[in-house]
């Protein structure tokens, strides 16, 4: 009901003779997950339809437009309708290309295709077995199919370098599935076991090629498959649509697609906020004592500890753990030493045990690491809790928690909310760096002054060499930074390669640290070399800094060296590019504060610029350490972690 | 609810339209946002609203919405459900 709701009321919205549709009813009739029917339709209505004009609470600033691009061998026209649905639901506007039928091999090979031209960020290309088998008369004679799915890789092998020398959008590929029909084909058991062997070594074959590009995520279609409660195929829409894979299939590969998007346009979430009592054990504590809660020692218990491991995985991933839980922490302490207590207090970047309002402690937590709610997941077993926080808090992801324990790992899993592309060191990292912060707030706290806490602090910093170590990580840290982030221009692995590989463009990254332990690599700048009027012009494309850095003059520091090396290298003047956001919007003085002026304006894109005339002094704090910079692209050993 | 009325509020649902659109006279290709995507559509909704499963062939050679009709009255009766 709710869902055939929902369809009339962006209907009425739609015609202007209803309201505007609310995000929360928007959220209540994805959640939990309707059937991929009612996707495929609501995605169908919301086609090339500008969201204001349906949704109610629609934040210009906030919401992102991506184009993805769909190609295969079989009709998986629903395919784009569903994602719209669902990247609705993530502020995440859709304009997409589906490839004609079967047309997958010339939009991937050929550099012109109607699939490069409409620019995507993101190709997704589903296979089914049909193309194998397509041509293949006698495939139940497994003797004969090395020689086919040999030909068969070559050809997928060539589309994904094709793919990487004619785009920069990441290439989400799927294991192909083998099924039924052509298995059962095969009447006996021992060539079965060949055809499922060759047909393992295929896929393989197809992950390895992807492993070797870094443009390319394969999906597991096995793993996908467990998602599917219904039939895989409906062979009258196959015979007659030429629909392989149905709707219910689809669906998975259309979560896995969306995740893929969040996280390559920087919106993974970052924090998990935990509740303690009935979410990380059975019971309450204060109630049953510490003796008296259930964890790991009986089936309830192993549920939550289960539940435990799996948090404490995905940070050692660099997911960050905070706690909300109306507790007292003498009781809190006791349950950290329960024998079968997974996660410890070093494990937590913030811990709000108290009795105020959880909403009031999540903003608290926001504020405190310096990153939006919005990326915050709240788990919590309560739900007027849950209630309270999507009412107050509304930005903060809340999944509605099932009430049985055992189901608490897929609740926490299948939202795919803190996938990534690829981990960096600065992942594996964050949580102590995040800690350290903590340190830090409390030296604040102690000093008399301002700067005798900058002194204190012992800060020095470092331009990296950028190489292969250390270009993946600039990669995430472009792609995940918001607030200090002058244009929130993304680049893909492939477009940063491509730019330390032409002299035109110069990419700095810093690392930084004070007595307090190492940030890591904490900012980076993109220059671009142009003739200009004047002479050369060093055009600044994006800069960005990690907000746990910022109001330490690391920033200023960075750009007054940047400026230098312009003088040093023939520079006449130096632009810089701002693209105002809601979350970069504070900084929008920066430049004119370090002595640029506004020079002009190009659509959305302000460029600020600074002729060289005055050269401002180092900041006395900062102390910064030289290191040899090579643009080579050569095996060095990883910028030096800097020892204080 | 007649049988027709039934068919009509389903199509209206699948094809955005109104039931003035729908009546049993009009040309299925000629109905506005007629497409193949949305006949696949309207067939599944058709097989869950009313319980029957049509044969494809004889559903893609239908002419107008009375004909259409007629199947789906027929399909109903012939498993049970009406």
């Amino acid at each position: 009901m709710i869902h055939q709701q929902l369809l009339n009321a962006i209907r009425a919205a739609k015609r202007g003779d209803g309201p505007l549709v609310t995000r929360r009813e928007l959220q209540d009739a994805l959640h939990p997950r309707p059937p991929a029917t009612f996707l495929e339709k609501l995605g169908h209505l919301l086609h090339g339809v500008p969201y204001q004009r349906v949704l109610s609470d629609v934040n210009p600033q906030s919401w992102k437009t991506v184009r993805v691009g769909i190609v295969s061998n079989f009709n998986c026209d629903p395919v784009g309708n569903i994602l719209r649905s669902l990247l609705a639901d993530e502020e995440i506007s859709l304009e997409c290309y589906t490839g004609d039928y079967n047309q997958f091999v010339p939009q991937l090979m050929d550099a012109d295709s109607e699939l490069y031209r409409s620019n995507p960020d993101v190709v997704l290309c589903l296979l089914d077995d049909h193309y194998v088998f397509d041509g293949v008369t006698d495939a139940w004679n497994v003797s004969r199919l090395p020689a086919v799915l040999d030909e068969r890789m070559q050809v997928l092998e060539s589309l994904i370098r094709a793919h990487a020398s004619h785009s920069r959008a990441l290439l989400v590929l799927n294991t192909i599935p083998l099924s039924f029909d052509r298995y059962g084909t095969v009447v006996a058991y021992r060539s079965r076991c060949e055809l499922s062997r060759l047909w393992r070594e295929m896929n393989t074959r197809l992950l390895a090629a992807a492993a070797g590009n870094e443009q390319t995520v394969v999906l597991d279609s096995e793993v996908m498959l467990q998602k599917c409660h219904a039939e895989c195929t409906d062979a009258r829409l196959a015979i007659h649509a030429s629909m392989n894979m149905s709707l219910d299939y689809l669906l998975p590969f259309a979560e896995e697609t969306v995740n893929v998007v969040r996280a390559s346009l920087g919106k993974s979430k970052k924090c998990l906020v935990l509740d303690m009592d009935n979410t990380l054990w059975g019971g309450v504590i204060a109630e049953d004592g510490v003796n008296g809660i259930s964890l790991g020692h009986d089936a309830a218990g192993r549920a939550y500890a289960q539940f435990q491991q799996t948090a404490k995985a995905l940070k050692d991933q660099g997911v960050l753990l905070a706690i909300n839980s109306k507790n007292d922490r003498h009781l809190v302490a006791q349950g950290f030493n329960h024998p079968h207590m997974v996660l410890q207090e070093h494990d937590f970047v913030k811990t709000m045990i108290n009795w105020l309002p959880k909403s009031d402690n999540l903003r608290e937590i926001a504020s405190s690491l310096n990153i939006g709610a919005d990326s915050f997941v709240f788990f919590d077993d309560e739900p007027f809790e849950r209630e309270l926080v999507r009412q107050q808090v509304p930005e903060v992801t809340v999944p509605k928690i099932p009430r049985d324990a055992c189901q608490y790992v897929s609740t926490l899993l299948d939202g795919g909310w803190f996938t990534t592309i690829a981990l960096t060191k600065e992942d594996l990292l964050r949580t102590a760096s995040y800690r350290q912060q903590v340190q830090r707030t409390d030296l604040l706290k102690t000093a008399v002054s301002m700067e005798e806490y900058l002194h204190g602090l012992g800060i020095h910093i470092a331009f990296v060499d950028v190489n292969e170590f250390t270009l993946p990580r600039l990669t995430q840290m472009n792609a995940r930074t918001n607030q200090f982030n002058m244009t929130t221009r993304r680049f893909t692995a492939a477009a940063m390669q491509m730019m330390t590989e032409n002299d035109r463009f110069d990419i700095y990254g810093v690392e930084a640290n004070d007595v307090f332990g190492a940030y890591g690599l904490v900012g980076s700048l993109i220059v671009e070399k142009l003739p200009s009027d004047s002479g050369l012009r060093w055009h600044i494309r994006n800069f960005l800094m990690s907000c746990r850095v910022l109001a330490r003059g690391i920033e200023i520091a960075v750009l007054r060296h940047v400026l230098a090396d312009a003088r040093g290298g023939g520079a006449t003047e130096v632009c810089a590019d701002y693209i105002r956001t809601e979350k970069n919007a504070k900084y929008e003085k920066f430049y004119l504060d370090q002595g640029f002026t506004r020079f002009a304006q190009d659509g959305e894109t302000v460029v600020f610029r600074n002729d060289l005339a005055s050269t401002d002094g180092a900041i006395p704090w900062i102390t910064l350490v030289q290191q040899e910079r090579t643009d080579s692209y050569d095996r060095t050993d990883e910028a030096a972690t800097l020892h204080v | 609810m007649t049988e027709l009325t039934k068919l009509q509020l389903c199509m209206c649902d699948v094809l955005d339209c109104d039931t003035a659109d729908v009546t049993p006279s009009t040309v299925l290709e000629n109905i506005p946002g007629w497409d193949s995507m949305n006949a696949l559509r309207l067939l599944g909704a058709i097989e869950a609203h009313f319980g029957v499963r049509l044969d494809l062939r004889t559903y893609a050679a239908l002419e107008t919405v009375g004909q259409l009709c007629g199947m789906v009255a027929s399909e109903a009766v012939s498993c049970g459900t009406r």
